[in-house]
């Protein structure tokens, strides 16, 4: 918002609110007891307070704390309630107004004089109430006389006139130049001005009663005019104050209103302006809104069927009709949605207050930044998300932000910063709650939620920081050590979730220890109308709010075959390297037999209905392509997944109907709406969908789980399987590489790119990481693409980081295409160069198999490679016909292993696990045995037992390779009888062993 | 006024699965003809689905189903639209006979030996010379489904 909005919108509410302060005030003097009265005034007073602080008018700040602090006595019952305190407050709130005045039309507080009201203020709260008991039958003149003196010496003086009797006459004649609609705020000041009548004994409350409604003047009034005081003075008098200084005046009576237009310093215009503010707004119950909005609803749905009817009748003027029809609705529409829109301000700016309060009590030093309050947002959805934001910024305060002493320890700004970003994301309005505090603590977080038992202690092991994160999202859940007044109240963050899922949006964390916290909420626009996907299976159309859409997928032939995994029943797509769960439609909601039902019912309305009234269902039979698959993606709360549809067609607006509570038990519907034809379609709701269909939540995305063993999913036995990553170079053609060696897939900026040498490099994970173009390497290409990027426009590489030998190696990819989980055999009859291990098939394809190492060795980087590449070939030909078994059960491994040692010149043969190892080595003599650890049949462990035992070979020597190994299995392996225990990956160090143990 | 009420009021009776049955005619706030369904998935069998009145959601009951009838699909039928607490409702019967004027006198209380699944749907019984009508209680009606949803 910006700060002239922002004072509008503080100049209402702060009118508004001074004439129910002034109500109030005069009802609470005739029942001063009123407990509920005296509270509601407080906190009036306390808002305004709060509000002029926040916007630095600092006059209005000083007046009414001197006010809120006489209200707090009284509503601690120190003393009760009595004329003077009224008349002062009063008086006090007459000069709110004029400062508020003062703010509308200079944009500045003006030159209203407080000093003298603030000084009675406080003196009436030192005398507990009592100026000066004695003359109590006339308390007026005592005050007066008071604020006589003490203005004596100040050059500007404010002035409250009290009505006599004789004055009324002038007010009454004065009412019809106001204006009515001014009533609220003016007859609160008349009111006042009769209670000071009242509290002259002049005139009773009955007659205040009757004449209150209808007496429309201000009691307030400056005057920098001596003919105007002087009429007062006559009218009054009693009233001598000197007055000067720029001022404005307001309406009191005729003599005062004609007074200012002589007065060449008054702005003429004042009464104008006044009501430019008070009279350009309109309050409307929010009901009407509602219902309003409902027939708007309704006018968009009948806006829809009469644009699907003229499209599909060729009537020129019905077209035309239609068009207007088209935009005139849109322009209602979303009119009518802006009535309902306020800025997000309106509530953001209320924090200022929380955050400072907890600042001061709780020994940190809090700034608060808000940016984009001018953010819209529906009313009501602004209203649902005050609660769950206060609990955050809380919670912010208190556990994110360090003490000033934490701060300083280490060496931080000892003003901590929560700043709050609101603006409009893709159709969502987000809010971004910033703390630069201690930030969140993976290892107490995941210990706390085991604790708790919201989780078990080895999922916890598995899941990403963002993963444990969330976890405080979960029931039951509090990081809080101790409780304090302002968190843990035992509301926790998942109140804060609940709330905000039910409001259609999403809230998540992302945090950096020591760095900060960012919670992120995203909230729909509206609720009423959303954007919409409609999509058809079995000829039954559904909603999907455009919200939940992540992307549509169509699959043609054998595609689908190809990217469905089946896994265990449950189908999966594979998504760029992620196992995303899908579901048909079909199946999962039984759509035959609806639509069967729908069929027959369709049959007998048919008859009824007359010809042409009514577009009928046309239900054909169901006939549907099955070679091409259309999956929708879906997000709800981070859990990806696909629903595989027939036919995905338009966006549509539609309007969101509840369904009776009957149906709300099938959390799979968010509602139903009224298509253009007139049908009813259901919304499918993303959350409640994989809910239902995944009562056991598994149904997570695979992401993180594939890198580690995407296996585990399947529950396969793996032992055979080989996984790779599929992947398209530059010269069009397929490739693969071990997902084993992946460690990520990450996009690389061109401009990131440096080079050292020859060689290109970009900093990854604080370090250079070298690039590696296959084509040119491979000698596909003449040219690194890396350098030619730039050439072909490209901004962006693809980029598969692998790890080898504890280093980084940045492969440029034209396109990550698959993983492929298969049993492959690989051949490498027709291997033509370097760097090609040799070719599996995998879903009907050839694709070439990269062997990386020699990639990397090609690439002759950080002289390691090279040297030992070097010594190698040294010892090859001392490689004296040395016979070696290798026992692998994976193919790939098995050829690289074999690559390896032919390449030095030994004899391998090979065994493709341990029950053929021991028979191999019963028949044959070996130099050497290399082992693999996991294998079916007889396990490395198992197999190296059998050969120190039954075959009685203690002098053998047993490499065993495994790709993991933990101090525990390689104690296992000692005790089993492996020589050596070295990491599979780590060629280099096979070679090198095997040679020094067998050139000896 | 109210006495007026009291002694004969005015139901609008119809049949389903040859019974006569009828409810108050002020809780009716329209009969209509069939109308294009929306069957719903998953949901109980008693909601036929959804209908579009005007532009409103109207939930369709089953009044076949739920007296634990055959509810065969392509029978005629007639929908006789009531406001619930969350909305419209149909009530699907197979015909709409007439509004009767039915005077208390007449009105008896339901017998214990009524079908034990339509009992708690049944206000009264009416007796006339053309048979029985049985009064039902339409909030009754819409309820059933939270209790059915239970089980």
């Amino acid at each position: 918002m910006d700060s002239s909005a922002l004072k509008n919108e503080f100049l209402i509410e702060s009118f508004e609110n001074l004439s129910s302060i002034n109500e109030d005030l005069t009802q609470l003097e005739k029942d001063p007891e009123n407990k509920d009265l005296l509270n509601k005034l407080y906190r009036t007073v306390h808002t305004m307070k709060g509000s002029a602080s926040f916007l630095g008018y600092k006059k209005l700040q000083e007046i009414t704390h001197s006010a809120e602090n006489l209200l707090d006595e009284l509503r601690e019952e120190k003393f009760l309630i009595n004329t003077d305190i009224t008349d002062t407050l009063l008086e006090t709130f007459d000069i709110c107004h004029l400062i508020l005045k003062a703010i509308e039309e200079q944009d500045n507080e003006g030159e209203v004089a407080i000093e003298q009201t603030k000084q009675l203020l406080e003196k009436l709260l030192e005398s507990q109430g009592e100026v000066n008991p004695s003359s109590k039958p006339e308390p007026e003149v005592s005050s007066t006389t008071q604020k006589d003196v003490e203005s004596e010496d100040s050059e500007l003086s404010e002035l409250i006139f009290e009505h006599r009797g004789n004055s009324l006459p002038e007010t009454d004649s004065a009412a019809p130049t106001e204006d009515s609609s001014e009533e609220d705020e003016l007859s609160a000041a008349a009111l006042e001005s009769l209670k000071e009548l009242v509290g002259d004994g002049k005139m009773d409350a009955s007659v205040l009663n009757e004449l209150s409604p209808d007496v429309k003047a201000e009691s307030a009034m400056k005057v920098e005019d001596d003919h105007v005081q002087q009429e007062v003075e006559e009218s009054e008098g009693k009233v001598d104050d000197q007055v000067s200084g720029e001022t404005q005046t307001q309406a009191l009576s005729k003599s005062a209103e004609t007074k200012p237009a002589e007065t060449p310093k008054v702005n003429p215009v004042i009464d104008d302006n006044r009501k430019s503010i008070a009279d350009s707004f309109v309050r409307v119950n929010v009901k009407v809104l509602d219902k309003i909005m409902n027939i708007v609803g309704e006018l968009v749905l009948n806006r829809n069927q009469i644009v699907q009817y003229s499209n599909s009748h060729s009537a020129q003027e019905l077209s035309k009709l239609s068009q207007q029809l088209n935009i005139i609705t849109s322009e209602l529409q979303s009119e009518v949605m802006s009535t309902r829109m306020q800025p997000i301000g309106s509530i953001l700016t209320k924090f200022e207050r929380l955050v400072r309060d907890f600042s001061r009590e709780n020994n940190k030093k809090i700034s608060l930044k808000l940016t984009g309050q001018d953010t819209e947002l529906d009313k009501t959805l602004i209203e649902a998300i005050k609660d769950p934001l206060v609990h955050i910024i809380r919670n912010a305060c208190d556990h994110g932000l360090e003490t000033i002493e934490e701060r300083a320890q280490v060496g931080k700004k000892d003003e901590g910063m929560i700043h709050i970003k609101s603006y409009n994301e893709s159709g969502q309005v987000t809010v971004e709650i910033v703390d630069n505090g201690r930030g969140l603590n993976r290892d107490k977080i995941a210990a706390k939620a085991v604790e708790k038992g919201v989780i078990s202690a080895d999922r916890v092991e598995k899941m990403s920081d963002s993963q444990i994160f969330s976890l405080i999202f979960a029931p039951g859940f509090s990081t809080a050590e101790k409780i304090t007044n302002i968190s843990g109240r035992g509301v926790g963050m998942d109140v804060v979730k609940t709330n905000i899922e039910k409001i259609g949006g999403s809230v998540s964390v992302s945090s950096e220890l020591g760095v900060g916290t960012t919670f992120k909420l995203r909230i729909p626009l509206t609720l009423a109308i959303v954007p919409a996907l409609i999509i058809k299976s079995h000829q039954v159309s559904f909603a999907i709010p455009q919200l939940n859409l992540v992307e549509l997928v169509r699959l043609e032939n054998s595609e689908g075959e190809s990217a469905l995994e089946k896994i265990q029943g449950s189908e999966f797509l594979k998504l760029r390297g992620n196992l995303t769960p899908v579901f048909r439609l079909n199946d999962l909601l039984n759509l035959k037999e609806v639509f069967d039902k729908a069929k027959s019912l369709e049959e007998i309305s048919k008859d009824i209905l007359e010809e042409g009234t009514t577009e009928h269902l046309n239900l054909e039979k169901y006939t549907h392509d099955d070679s091409v698959l259309n999956i929708a993606i879906l997000n709800a709360e981070d859990r990806i997944f696909g629903v595989i549809v027939d036919e995905i067609l338009d966006t549509e607006e539609i309007v969101v109907k509840p369904l009776s509570n009957s149906l709300k038990q099938l959390s799979l519907f968010g509602g139903a709406t009224i298509m253009g034809d007139g049908k009813v379609a259901l919304i499918l709701d993303a959350l409640g969908f994989i809910n239902t269909v995944s009562s056991s939540s598994e149904a997570k995305s695979a992401k993180e789980e594939i890198a580690v063993d995407s296996l585990d999913i399947s529950g396969v036995d793996h032992t055979e399987l080989q996984e790779n990553l599929l992947f398209k170079l530059y010269d069009g053609r397929e490739y693969a590489v071990p997902l084993s060696l992946v460690s990520r897939l990450e996009e690389i900026s061109v401009d990131s790119i440096q080079m050292t040498g020859n060689q290109p490099i970009v900093r990854y994970l604080n370090a250079p990481m070298p690039l590696i173009s296959l084509e040119k390497t491979l000698g596909l290409m003449p040219d690194s693409i890396i350098m030619k990027s730039k050439e072909m426009g490209i901004t962006d590489l693809s980029c598969i980081v692998m790890t080898v030998q504890g280093k980084n190696y940045g492969v440029i990819v034209k396109e990550v295409l698959d993983i492929s989980i298969d049993n492959v055999s690989i051949d490498d009859s027709a291997v033509d160069r370097e760097g090609i291990l040799g070719t599996v098939f995998i879903h009907d394809n050839t694709i070439s198999l990269i062997d990386i190492y020699a990639v990397i060795e090609a690439q002759n980087l950080g002289g390691m490679s090279a040297k030992l590449k070097k010594t190698r070939e040294k010892n090859q030909s001392l490689a004296k016909a040395k016979k070696i078994l290798v026992v692998e059960d994976s193919p790939m491994y098995r050829k690289m292993e074999v690559d390896l040692l032919e390449g030095i010149g030994y004899e391998v043969d090979v065994a493709h696990h341990g029950e053929e190892g021991i028979e191999k080595l019963k028949n044959n003599n070996y130099d050497l045995v290399i082992t693999d650890i996991e294998m079916p049949h007889l396990n490395g462990f198992d197999f190296a037992k059998k050969v120190r035992q039954e075959l009685q070979k203690d002098d053998l020597t047993i490499i065993a390779l495994s790709t993991r190994f933990s101090e525990e299995d390689k104690k296992k392996g000692i005790e089993s009888g492996f020589s050596y225990h070295l990491e599979k990956l780590k060629k280099h160090e096979v070679a090198d062993l095997v040679m020094n143990l067998l050139n000896k | 006024m109210e006495i007026v009420q009291e002694e004969a009021r005015q139901y609008c009776g119809f049949r389903v699965a040859g019974e006569e049955y009828a409810i108050p005619v002020m809780e009716v706030q329209e009969v209509i003809k069939p109308q294009m369904v929306t069957p719903i998935p998953l949901a109980q069998e008693e909601i036929r689905g959804l209908i579009n009145l005007r532009g409103q959601i109207v939930t369709c009951l089953s009044l076949r189903k739920l007296f634990n009838q055959d509810d065969n699909l392509d029978r005629p039928y007639m929908n006789i639209i009531v406001k619930g607490q969350d909305g419209l409702f149909s009530l699907v019967v197979d015909e709409v006979t007439d509004i009767i004027d039915i005077d208390k006198q007449s009105i008896e209380n339901a017998p214990d030996t009524i079908n034990p699944g339509l009992r708690k749907y049944v206000d009264s019984i009416y007796k006339r010379d053309q048979g029985v009508v049985i009064l039902l209680n339409p909030k009754k009606l819409m309820e059933l489904d939270d209790i059915e949803e239970v089980k």
